[in-house]
């Protein structure tokens, strides 16, 4: 019997086990998710909530009125149809196309589910309509709308403007965009017909997956700082294009091509190439580069050859910190996962290390990234919701930052602004600059397949009465350096003096 | 155990009961006096069954009662709120099963009686066809055919197949550990997994298997047996999982049933809807909108009772299996012979793993597989073959007092 009851400890701690992990789970399920569970456009317990509560306000962090409810408790939009559109996203619809939107995502304050106790025994008793909270957002209207027309000249994209401190989101916005107060044309008429999807309900800030091109190097580059000794001091080799075995991938040193060979063989078209090729985008060749200069100039040879020094694992682990293949669960925002994959050979991983082959990113994650170099290496939590407050005033909610993670140590971030204040001082961004504010950033122009390139910019004010972090995607909108980084500019400065 | 201990506890529950079943009485601005009859005679059973028993055991496990008795309570106040007329069916079911109960702990005092080979045959034969009947005159019923319908009322084999298999396992590991000894036994859980898998019954397959490993582990200690045993079933799902395209949507479900929630994902996307609806504190006693959840009575109950309890006794309902499985545990621990403990083992092995594997379900830890929630869901099968489970653990608790008393002389 001894032996037996030492066997049936063994089978009484693993079932104890079991029901730990349970508990634990549904505790950290429920933390972490139970608030999107609740506001799911599928719960019909918010859809009959909606019939018996007249829906707080939502407004810009000015107190601008964007949606409001009628005596009927029909919802009511903002009067300018640009302003509608500009943050249709944010502000969300009331037929839950958009799932992230505020009017699903705060829908239990909108709702008044945020009520206490006492409260609803109150109401139940004086059979008074509940009225919900006001839900208070951390975006401005007024540079929402601005930065919104600047995306209406191109076919799509996407801008992302926060304060790197706080976390706040202070505007976003995505093109091509629809209008919340029409949305139910998205929806399947008596005949069942769906209007065409066109691609306007998505929020490309935060679910939009774009190839990174050239922004990537801010990872690259901050894993070269982390990784390599004396960085900074290193002369990097960027005389021609790179050569790689055809079969295995693998990096060929000795086989060098002259810049001008590469023209040639690349205007000849009987030229059968016998190796993989990796080039300079521009065709730009320098002897040698250092690590600040490459970036500025964002050298692809130069990345290309940092990644073969580094190896796919350490750029993995940097983008990891930088929450590149982090499934988010903000509090405030649904954020898609980014991703960096380094590939099965040194071919695929120079590629990826510059931002093309497989990586993907999202216009919020890159802003977030650039906010965290400007932060001193502290990554803020992204927030939307600044105040929640009831129908008898009483602030339900308040905006609570929190420092998310922290990507780099305050040295290595310093490091960082030095080679993207240089970017926009005499490299590829120089068109983001605005006099008399320190500006750094990083220009994009990623190869997608399509007609035309992607533009890219991100990048930060570094100032402490306005500290903005930025991240512009121009949907094949040609160069980011020509394209993109003007646009920054437009709205950082517009950012500022609105204040 | 001193009687008296318990007794608070248990009037706790009958306060918690009736004072339910009142509020449930007034929901509709008429008084349903059909409530009061509902908690008197759920009252009379389970206060009446706990007055008698512990008048009649001196070594009766009060807790192990209480915490059962608990559970049966809430299941009960879930069911009427949701619909009187089940409630009234499962409050028969209760009777019955506390009868049965009853029954077995009067005329099993010893439960080396029953420890013989000759039966054991009858019974693993008997068993077999019982459980291979839902497949010649069985009826399907969510995708798996587990059902025999007699008219007045239906019948799950592979509940009440529970109880025969720790009999026949206890049997045969209680004198036998070489695997060659075994092999009668052996063919029987085979056949027993074959039938149930032929039938599309998952979770009560899952539990068997558990069952199986955690009985032979105890009993031998072997850990090469054991790990093989448990990577065969590891192997046995993942050929499932190639085979049978009802295992796949389960997983697809598990995995995003927000992605595929018209695809089988929609009975786990409105559990989870409902029990983060619900909140800490539950949105009320008939405030919920539970009916929207796929066998929101049954299977999924436990959502039903975190929307409108709260996650707080949702906790409290997994805490009492844990409960369940401590007392469970210390009576095998406690036992002087193999047989005895073997079958309290698993008893409560049965019942927590039972437990597990649908909370896991519902809060998607792990796949869903369509099991009952002990002593709480509707079904009058499943809260038979729990009571007898409580029944041979009581038995073999009593025989423990017994025993303790005699060596202590008192």
């Amino acid at each position: 019997m001894k032996s037996f009851r030492r066997n049936a400890r063994t089978v009484f701690i693993v079932a104890l086990a079991l029901f730990a992990l349970l508990g634990g789970y549904f505790v950290y399920a429920l933390n972490t998710y139970g608030m999107r569970w609740q506001t799911n456009p599928y719960n019909v317990r918010v859809q009959s909530q909606k019939n018996s509560v007249i829906a707080g306000d939502i407004k810009d962090r000015n107190g601008a009125i964007l949606v409001t409810s009628d005596d009927e408790g029909n919802r009511v939009y903002a009067d300018s149809k640009t302003l509608r559109k500009a943050l249709a996203h944010v502000t969300g619809d009331n037929f839950g196309l958009t799932g992230t939107g505020a009017e699903s995502f705060f829908a239990n304050y909108l709702l008044g589910m945020d009520a206490g106790l006492f409260e609803i025994i109150g109401n139940t008793f004086s059979g008074a309509k509940q009225r919900g909270s006001d839900v208070v957002l951390t975006v401005d209207a007024e540079l929402t709308k601005y930065a919104y027309g600047l995306l209406s000249d191109y076919s799509g994209g996407a801008i992302v403007l926060m304060n790197y401190k706080t976390g706040e989101i202070l505007l976003m916005t995505s093109a091509p965009s629809f209008d919340p107060t029409t949305a139910d044309e998205y929806l399947p008429d008596k005949d069942g017909n769906v209007k065409e999807d066109d691609g306007a309900l998505v929020n490309r800030a935060t679910a939009g997956k774009y190839t990174p091109g050239s922004v990537f190097k801010i990872v690259t580059a901050a894993a070269a700082i982390r990784y390599i000794p004396n960085a900074m001091e290193l002369d990097i080799e960027c005389g021609g294009p790179l050569a790689f075995d055809q079969e295995t991938g693998a990096f060929l040193e000795q086989v060098k091509t002259t810049p001008e060979q590469d023209k040639e063989n690349r205007t000849n078209p009987d030229f059968v190439p016998e190796y993989l090729y990796l080039r300079d985008y521009q065709s730009s060749y320098h002897d040698t580069l250092t690590l600040k200069q490459a970036f500025a100039k964002s050298c692809n040879v130069s990345f290309a050859r940092l990644s073969l020094l580094l190896g796919g694992d350490k750029i993995n682990s940097m983008a990891r910190a930088f929450g590149i293949g982090e499934e988010f669960t903000f509090s405030d925002v649904a954020l898609y996962t980014s991703s960096y994959q380094k590939g099965s050979n040194p071919y695929e991983t120079a590629w990826s290390a510059v931002g093309q082959h497989k990586d993907v990113m999202t216009p919020l994650n890159l802003c977030m990234i650039s906010a965290s170099i400007a932060n001193e290496g502290v990554m803020m939590e992204p927030k939307l919701m600044k105040r929640g407050v009831n129908s008898a005033n009483y602030i339900t909610h308040a905006l609570q930052t929190n420092a998310y993670s922290s990507p780099l140590s305050s040295l290595e971030a310093q490091t960082m602004r030095e080679l993207m204040e240089a970017v926009v001082e005499n490299g590829t961004g120089t068109a983001a600059a605005i006099s008399g504010y320190t500006v750094g950033g990083k220009t994009g122009t990623a190869q997608t397949g399509k007609e035309e390139d992607d533009a890219w910019f991100t990048g930060y004010v570094y100032d402490d009465d306005h500290p903005y972090a930025i991240a512009v995607i121009i949907e094949e909108g040609g160069s980011g350096g020509k394209v993109a980084a003007p646009i920054a500019r437009k709205v950082l400065k517009k950012a500022i003096e609105l204040g | 155990m001193k009687k008296g201990k318990t007794g608070g506890l248990m009037s706790l529950i009958i306060i918690f009961e009736l004072s339910a079943f009142g509020l449930l009485a007034f929901r509709d601005g008429a008084v349903d006096t059909n409530a009061f009859i509902a908690a008197g005679i759920l009252f009379l059973v389970l206060a009446g069954s706990y007055a008698l028993l512990t008048a009649a055991f001196k070594h009766l496990d009060g807790f192990l009662l209480v915490i059962v008795y608990t559970l049966l309570a809430v299941g009960m106040v879930v069911q009427y709120r949701i619909n009187p007329d089940i409630a009234f069916k499962q409050l028969l079911s209760i009777a019955i099963g506390v009868a049965a109960m009853a029954f077995i702990m009067i005329f099993l005092r010893k439960l080396e009686r029953i420890n013989n080979t000759k039966l054991c045959t009858i019974v693993m034969v008997g068993s077999v066809l019982f459980l291979a009947l839902p497949l010649a005159i069985g009826s399907e019923q969510g995708g798996a055919k587990n059902w025999i319908d007699l008219g007045f009322f239906s019948l799950q084999p592979g509940e009440l197949i529970k109880i025969t298999l720790i009999y026949a396992l206890a049997v045969y590991l209680s004198e036998r550990t070489k695997l060659k000894k075994l092999i009668p036994v052996g063919v029987f859980v085979l056949l027993l997994m074959v039938l149930l898998i032929a039938e599309k019954d998952l979770g009560a397959a899952l539990i068997y298997a558990g069952v199986i490993i955690a009985m032979y582990y105890a009993a031998t200690g072997n850990v090469w047996v054991t790990v093989a045993g448990i990577g065969a079933g590891a192997g046995a799902a993942v050929i499932s999982y190639e085979l049978f395209s009802h295992v796949r949507v389960r997983v697809a479900a598990w995995r995003n049933p927000w992605a595929s929630y018209y695809d089988g994902g929609y009975q786990i996307a409105q559990g989870l809807m409902a029990i983060a609806s619900g909140g800490l504190f539950g949105l009320g006693l008939n405030l919920g909108t539970p009916k929207v959840i796929p066998a929101y009575h049954t299977d999924y109950i436990f959502a039903v009772i975190c929307e409108e309890m709260g996650i707080i006794v949702g906790l409290c309902v997994i805490a009492l299996y844990v409960l369940f499985l401590v007392r469970g545990m210390s009576i095998s621990m406690g036992s002087a012979d193999r047989f005895s403990a073997l079958i309290a083992l698993g008893c409560t092995v049965y019942i927590a793993l039972q437990a597990f594997v649908i909370l896991g379900g519902i809060l998607k830890l792990i796949p869903l597989t369509g099991v009952t929630l002990p002593f709480v869901s509707y079904g009058g099968s499943s809260v038979l073959t729990g009571l007898v489970a409580v029944a041979l653990l009581q038995v073999v608790a009593a025989q423990n007092g017994r025993r303790r008393e005699g060596e202590t002389g008192f």
